[in-house]
């Protein structure tokens, strides 16, 4: 098993922290039911699992102190931020609709994120726009959220 | 023999003009219907339900089957390509499917899903053609205790899942299992990590799960690095963008194993082909002379799953022609359907209405064929996709990801869920917990735990109901012998260790 | 040319004529596809209604614009009665409900709107429901059924939906009423519990009739009560379960349709015109046929003493199985 200490130590702490919250969530669960078991009573069980296993986690990276891998979180940046663009992006379905709000993610994308130049990111984000209004919204007719100007 | 004078009538039935005409649209739709992520068959067999009524029913049925069929073969063009889920079986497919685009083998890729989906889905047709009665008086001995087993059987396959990790990979398969149980519970109408929030009351939907884990999560990881340019390489020429012959050969396993476990599966009411493609994945990597290769673009990784989840659609259709118990969504609309159009579905049905069985089953044999010479050719042209460069298919990416979760019941909350699943697939890309687990227990999770309970009221507490049942006891064996698997290799490897070093 | 001039005064003296008239041209019409909300997904029992009443709807011309079928499924009807409720006062919006419209809110704190909140059209069909058993079962009427159940307490199942369903309600007031006792095993679709009821996985079961013909007439089930007033004319030789001694209110399951909060006088009578004529149509008489469904036709107005009703007898039973009653 390659683990990579640190990151390991922390996640076993989170996945043990969320052990306990299934736990106390379930607890509040009637455990047992007429003839066998309860709503209560898997979580209950999953909590107690997820608490054993990120014990065996933690104290693993605590025994293999040569962790072989970092984790390069530096990398982490352009991830967060397309994320954080994808998310704004998910917010704005209810008021621009999805073509605009579409559109205005993959100029971001092009644009911020891979650094091109706006001529093509307009390009790449009317493009990509119109081949998506046309296969899913005007062909088959998908369902999806509509801005103030209908579409 | 019988059968065969039967399916010549079929024949005659299904190679009418109109009768092709209508089976070509209905596999081509389905195609399409499988591509697009989110655009399920039910959803788009319920749409297409009033045009029908101008239809004769039994060209009607043959167009919304060859949907149904058809969307099997699409489902895997995205996963292979984009590593987004087109269909909830193709997650499987997405494993080795796209690590194989990745090491530039897209086409070989596409190319064995669609033979596999045209091997297994004419076996299918042949399952139910010839079998379905007995079959079907089977399947419903199959009650609560059999399912739990097979459950446990499937989660077992978390140990052909888990690659590096063991501890990972569990952690993984008991959060998939906890998400399952969000929601109600259906015994008592309980609320379970509900939160109070009204839209997580019918649980999280699948879809959403794995679009965000696999497709949105996959996006962010390449995004850590200014790809800009192309980040497959898709190799010129034909032959590179076909599946080679020592592929098929590779295959040849896993079309059997594919073909069996999707039909046996399928005819169990409920089972569904996501436990059927995970299954014949896992029984692949079980009997395979190198597991190590599954994960990372092994053909058969391919050609199983997508086997399995084409001859499910058969032998799905056998519980609901034979019966008139429908064993998934998409059949229950075909039932629906059938009502509709004045047939009544049940045991008699076939004896009944001949025409509309046989002309049904002889057209599948056409439809498969048809999507055969449909998707092969279209596998060049897809593979072509990934000519794109990078910063034109991130965004179709995440754009297809929303159209596909939106479309699955309009909810803007789903589509929020996919942004916080794509933050926690990406969470487990740079950790290293494996995100097949995951998906595998929120497949399994619910029926899992709603069998357990369903056995114990039917015997009124007694766990021996589970061992004294024959079937139930057997897979449960299975699932015991899976998991001691892992350890018999560690054992075997230490002896032979030891006899190395030893005289 | 005169005799045009006088063609066109007669058409602008009609149209004046019109709309001086206000009975003569309808207050309100559908201008845009309408939605028919359900609370169950695509091939559930609300969903293939919803699908077949705006088919007939469209074959009988009765309303000028088509009927869009909406999905929103979630606790039950919890997620279709909030979404109606978000929709108040809009009018090109209707829903199919069912009896657990009236249960659910009894039971289920999540569930804010009541089927009294909302505007109520019309009552369509009342679905009588039947017991059944595997044929090759020891019981040949429910008396069999309910003895052995007395002797072997909890040991017999019975497999249903969900434990607010009618299927449940059923059994607790025959048990209430007869001292029995006996299993229920929910399972989620219709599918499931036939299949274990023929897979000898349960001993009985309360289904409709029309899923319980086909296989009646193959001779897997048998049916052994009819939980109606009336015997069913489908199946004129099952006796009720009151003709069998067993003295047990009928727990209805009642489908009809209804509207969201505030919506107009105007657009309610609309609609409540378009069921009143469907109801008369041939279609719908051949349809209720068809499904083995009873005519329960009741005009908006009417329904308010039929959902009262409901809701007390719902409560009570409820109440009395123990059911955690939050409103």
């Amino acid at each position: 098993m390659r683990l990579q200490s640190k990151n390991d130590f922390v996640a076993g702490l989170c996945v043990g922290g969320f052990g306990i919250f299934v736990f106390y969530e379930a607890s509040g669960l009637p455990y047992l039911s007429e003839y066998g078991p309860g709503p209560g009573l898997l979580p209950l069980w999953l909590g107690i699992g997820f608490v054993s296993l990120a014990a065996v986690l933690v104290v693993n990276t605590l025994l293999n102190r040569e962790g072989s891998e970092q984790v390069a979180w530096r990398k982490v940046r352009r991830p967060a931020a397309a994320w954080i663009g994808f998310v704004i992006t998910i917010g704005l379905l209810s008021r621009l609709g999805f073509t605009l709000s579409f559109a205005l993610l993959s100029l971001f994308l092009v644009l911020v994120m891979e650094r091109r130049s706006i001529l093509t990111a307009i390009n790449v984000a009317v493009s990509l726009t119109l081949a998506f209004y046309l296969i899913f919204v005007f062909s088959l007719g998908v369902p999806l959220p509509l801005g103030p100007w209908g579409f | 023999m019988e059968a065969l004078s039967d399916l010549l009538l079929g024949l005659s039935v299904a190679l009418t003009p109109a009768n092709l005409f209508w089976c070509f649209v209905g596999v081509f739709l389905g195609t399409i219907v499988g591509v697009l992520p989110g655009l399920g068959s039910p959803a788009t067999i319920a749409m297409l339900l009033p045009l029908t009524f101008r239809l004769d029913p039994t060209t009607a049925m043959i167009m919304l089957s060859g949907i149904y069929y058809g969307s099997k073969y699409g489902g895997s063009t995205t996963s292979i390509l984009l590593n987004v889920p087109g269909e909830s079986a193709s997650v499987v497919t997405c494993l080795d499917g796209y690590q194989m685009a990745r090491q530039g083998r897209a086409g070989p890729a596409l190319g064995i899903a669609a033979i596999s989906s045209f091997i297994a889905g004419t076996v299918g047709v042949l399952g139910l053609m010839l079998i379905a009665p007995p079959v079907a008086r089977f399947a419903v001995r199959f009650g609560p205790p059999e399912y739990f087993a097979l459950m446990c059987l499937g989660l077992a396959m978390v140990v052909f899942l888990a690659g590096k990790s063991m501890i990972k990979g569990l952690i993984a398969t008991l959060f998939g299992i906890w998400l399952a149980g969000v929601g109600t519970d259906i015994f008592t109408a309980e609320s379970r990590f509900t939160f109070g929030m009204m839209e997580l009351l019918d649980g999280i939907d699948f879809i959403v799960v794995s679009i965000g884990v696999f497709a949105v999560a996959e996006v962010l990881v390449n995004l850590e690095s200014q790809a800009g340019a192309e980040l497959f390489k898709v190799p010129k020429g034909l032959r590179n963008l076909l599946p080679s012959l020592q592929d098929l050969k590779d295959s040849r396993f896993a079309f059997v194993n594919g073909s069996v476990v999707g039909f046996f599966i399928g005819v169990l009411p409920g089972a569904g082909s996501t436990i059927a493609s995970f299954l014949s994945y896992g029984v692949e990597k079980a009997f395979s002379r190198h597991p190590e290769k599954f994960g990372t673009g092994a053909v058969e990784g391919v050609a199983a799953p997508e086997a399995a989840n084409n001859s499910e659609t058969g032998g799905a259709l056998v519980p609901l022609l034979t019966l008139g118990i429908p064993g998934s969504a998409t059949t229950a609309m075909l039932l629906a359907a059938l009502i509709l159009w004045g047939f009544r579905p049940g045991p008699l049905l076939i004896q009944e209405n001949p025409v509309l069985f046989w002309g049904l089953v002889a057209s599948m044999y056409v439809g498969n064929i048809m999507l055969l010479i449909l998707n092969l050719p279209l596998v060049p042209l897809f593979a072509q996709i990934l000519r794109l460069p990078y910063f034109v298919l991130a965004p179709a990416i995440l754009g297809i990801s929303i159209v596909g979760v939106y479309s699955v019941s309009q909810s803007l909350f789903d589509v929020w869920m996919l942004g916080v699943f794509g933050l926690l697939g990406y969470l487990m890309r740079k950790l290293d917990f494996p995100a097949a687990p995951l998906v595998l227990g929120l497949v399994l999770g619910d029926r899992l735990e709603q069998s357990l309970r369903q056995a114990l009221m039917m015997s009124q507490g007694h766990l021996s109901i589970l061992v004294m049942r024959p079937m139930s006891a057997g897979l449960l064996l299975l699932t015991v012998v899976i998991l001691l698997m892992p350890v018999a290799g560690k054992i075997r490897s230490w002896r032979l260790k030891a006899a190395e070093e030893g005289i | 040319m005169r005799t045009k001039m006088r063609e066109i005064g007669v058409l602008f003296a009609l149209m004046g004529w019109g709309l001086v008239m206000p009975q003569a041209v309808p207050a309100w019409t559908p201008t845009r596809p309408v939605e028919a909300v359900v609370h169950t997904g695509p091939g559930g029992g609300s969903d293939i209604f919803a699908r077949a009443i705006a088919d007939l709807l469209q074959k009988e011309g009765l309303v000028p614009q088509r009927l869009q079928v909406v999905n929103k499924s979630g606790g039950g009807p919890t997620v279709a009665m909030a979404y109606l409720a978000e929709k108040k006062g809009q009018d090109h919006t209707i829903a199919f409900f069912t009896g657990v419209w009236v249960t659910n809110p009894l039971t289920r704190k999540e569930a804010k709107v009541t089927v009294k909140d909302l505007t109520h059209i019309a009552r369509l069909v009342l679905e009588p429901a039947m017991i059944a058993v595997k044929s090759d079962s020891p019981y040949k009427n429910a008396k069999d059924f309910i003895e052995d159940a007395k002797k072997r307490p909890g040991q017999l199942r019975q497999s249903g939906g969900s434990v607010t369903g009618r299927d449940n309600l059923t059994r607790l007031v025959i048990e209430k009423a007869t001292g029995a006792k006996w299993t229920f095993i929910s399972f989620p679709s219709g599918r499931e519990r036939i299949a274990n009821l023929l897979g000898g996985n349960v001993e009985m079961m309360v289904i409709e009739p029309q899923e319980a013909r086909e296989h009646v007439r193959a001779g897997n089930l048998r049916v052994i009560a009819a939980l109606t007033e009336k015997r069913l004319p489908s199946f004129p030789d099952v006796p009720t379960t009151k003709e069998q001694g067993i003295d047990a209110p009928l727990v209805p399951q009642a489908r009809g349709v209804v509207a969201p909060p505030g919506v107009s006088r105007d657009v309610a009578g609309y609609w409540e015109g378009v069921f009143d004529r469907f109801v008369k149509t041939n279609s719908w008489k051949k349809y209720l046929e068809e499904n083995l469904f009873e005519d329960g036709y009741l005009k908006g107005p009417q329904m308010n003493k039929f959902f009262d009703e409901l809701t007390v007898q719902m409560r009570e039973i409820l109440k009395e199985a123990g059911a955690k009653i939050v409103r």
